[in-house]
């Protein structure tokens, strides 16, 4: 009996040490969602999505996915639209599977970096059930969870970085080829004049006259 | 005792207990998930199709095929180019496991045919986007399958149960020495994206000066082409005695 009560004691606070994120990246064709189980009520959700750009040389700037999650009975918990890199963060009122969807306008696919986190800190209440965990346990999971926040804001600076420096390396493109393209015209421009203008003098005595 | 117990009863749960996330697969299409990793860090995934039909044996239209690839990013200096190499192999379903590793530069990593679960560990020899691809054959009615995938690097994928066993290290310390790992992590991409600011620093200085050059350049050029203009016609005109 003891040893089953130690049993879901350690899970309870294993499972409040072990709720992992992930930190990828997809690419968006149109929509895609992805699920996570969220399994005590009241654990905080966060996260951070960032659109990676690619180099967009003629066109104009991607207008921003719109990024949804509904909860478990279906209601949608929190909406982004035209964004193009959000964090987000949010209590969960209800355990279960929560859906959190990208959404492409755009025809173009794009790469999406996110990354999700469920944080659960076992309160006292869970604690007192079994008298063998010190109630350091809540400081040490606190704690973990004020580090896996900020390893989660390196990260979306890290995107962020990367996406600032994808619009860097486009605008240096741009500035040189653009340039190049302006003196090209320019000489093309001014020798098609030179070339009208020889044209209109060059054929009857009437236009001697200037 | 029973604190020895609960110790081994925590020790084995170390390496099971982790929450996963799930996505959808219709059959016939693919689906791809890249991850930046950096060298030498560990990297841990396990993927599984979640059985439709609970209790009944897994259904044959359900099984997936997986692939890992790596793809190298070489350090982003201004004059250096970014290597993206990317295979998809659309392939028929052959049935058997096939299992086969290799390394970067676009080659795979993890191979698995035709299965409905697999894993796949391994160290990271260069810094690079990896990504994971999973596709299903086309099947008609079309199904839609959920996937369940778990990829965990560096600190997280780190073993923690055999550090445990080492000595009889107490629960506390154990979980204070993975904060000190958290910690050093932190650090350590501290200095990455100081060097990235660096370069990004770099870059930008450079389109400025560029931009600078450039629009100055553009005055010359005008200012030439103008000149050549008017020489040209000066000396057609005194030509043609009009002038």
């Amino acid at each position: 009996m003891e040893i089953r009560r130690n049993f879901f004691a350690a899970l309870a606070l294993l499972l409040s040490f072990f709720i992992h994120g992930c930190s990828l990246s997809i690419t968006l064709n149109h929509t895609e969602c992805i699920s996570e189980t969220v399994h005590f009520e009241g654990d905080t959700v966060s996260g951070y999505f960032v659109v990676i750009d690619h180099d967009i040389f003629w066109g104009s700037d991607h207008p921003g996915i719109e990024f949804t999650v509904s909860s478990p009975g279906g209601a949608i918990v929190y909406a982004l639209k035209g964004t193009s890199g959000e964090k987000f963060e949010f209590k969960a009122a209800q355990s279960g599977v929560y859906r959190f969807s990208f959404d492409n306008p755009a025809a173009t696919p794009e790469t999406v970096s996110f990354y999700i986190h469920v944080g659960h800190i076992p309160t006292a209440y869970e604690l007192a059930k079994d008298d063998h965990f010190d109630p350091v346990s809540v400081r040490i999971t606190e704690l973990r969870e004020a580090l896996l926040s900020v390893t989660a804001e390196q990260k979306y600076l890290k995107a962020r970085d990367s996406r600032h420096r994808s619009t860097n390396e486009s605008t240096r493109k741009r500035v040189i080829f653009y340039t190049l393209a302006e003196y090209i015209l320019l000489a093309v421009a001014s020798s098609l004049q030179v070339v009208y203008i020889r044209r209109l003098f060059s054929k009857s005595v009437a236009y001697n006259i200037v | 005792m029973s604190r020895f117990k609960t110790l081994i009863l925590i020790i084995g749960m170390m390496c099971t207990a982790a929450d996963s996330m799930r996505f959808d697969l219709t059959s016939g299409s693919t689906k791809c998930i890249s991850e930046d990793i950096k060298a030498n860090a560990m990297t841990v995934g396990k993927y599984s199709v979640v059985n439709p039909n609970e209790g009944f044996p897994f259904p044959d239209t359900h099984k997936i095929t997986a692939r890992l690839l790596g793809s190298v990013k070489r350090k982003l200096h201004i004059k250096s180019v970014k290597t993206v190499v990317f295979a998809i192999n659309i392939f028929l379903n052959f049935p058997g496991n096939q299992i086969e590793v290799s390394s970067p530069y676009g080659n795979n990593y993890h191979t698995a045919d035709n299965i409905e679960s697999g894993n796949f560990a391994f160290t990271a020899a260069e810094e690079g986007d990896y990504t994971a691809c999973f596709w299903s054959l086309d099947h008609k009615p079309p199904q839609t399958i959920t996937i369940d995938f778990e990829w965990r690097t560096g600190v997280a994928a780190k073993d923690w149960s055999k550090v445990a066993k080492k000595g009889q290290i107490e629960v506390m310390e154990l979980e204070l020495k993975k904060l000190y790992d958290t910690v050093t992590s932190i650090h350590e991409e501290m200095y990455y994206l100081r060097e990235r600011e660096e370069e990004m620093q770099e870059l930008n200085r450079a389109t400025n000066s560029k931009m600078a050059t450039f629009s100055f350049l553009s005055l010359l050029v005008c200012l030439a082409v103008a000149g050549l203009q008017l020489w040209h016609l000066k000396t057609f005109f005194e030509r043609k005695k009009l002038l």
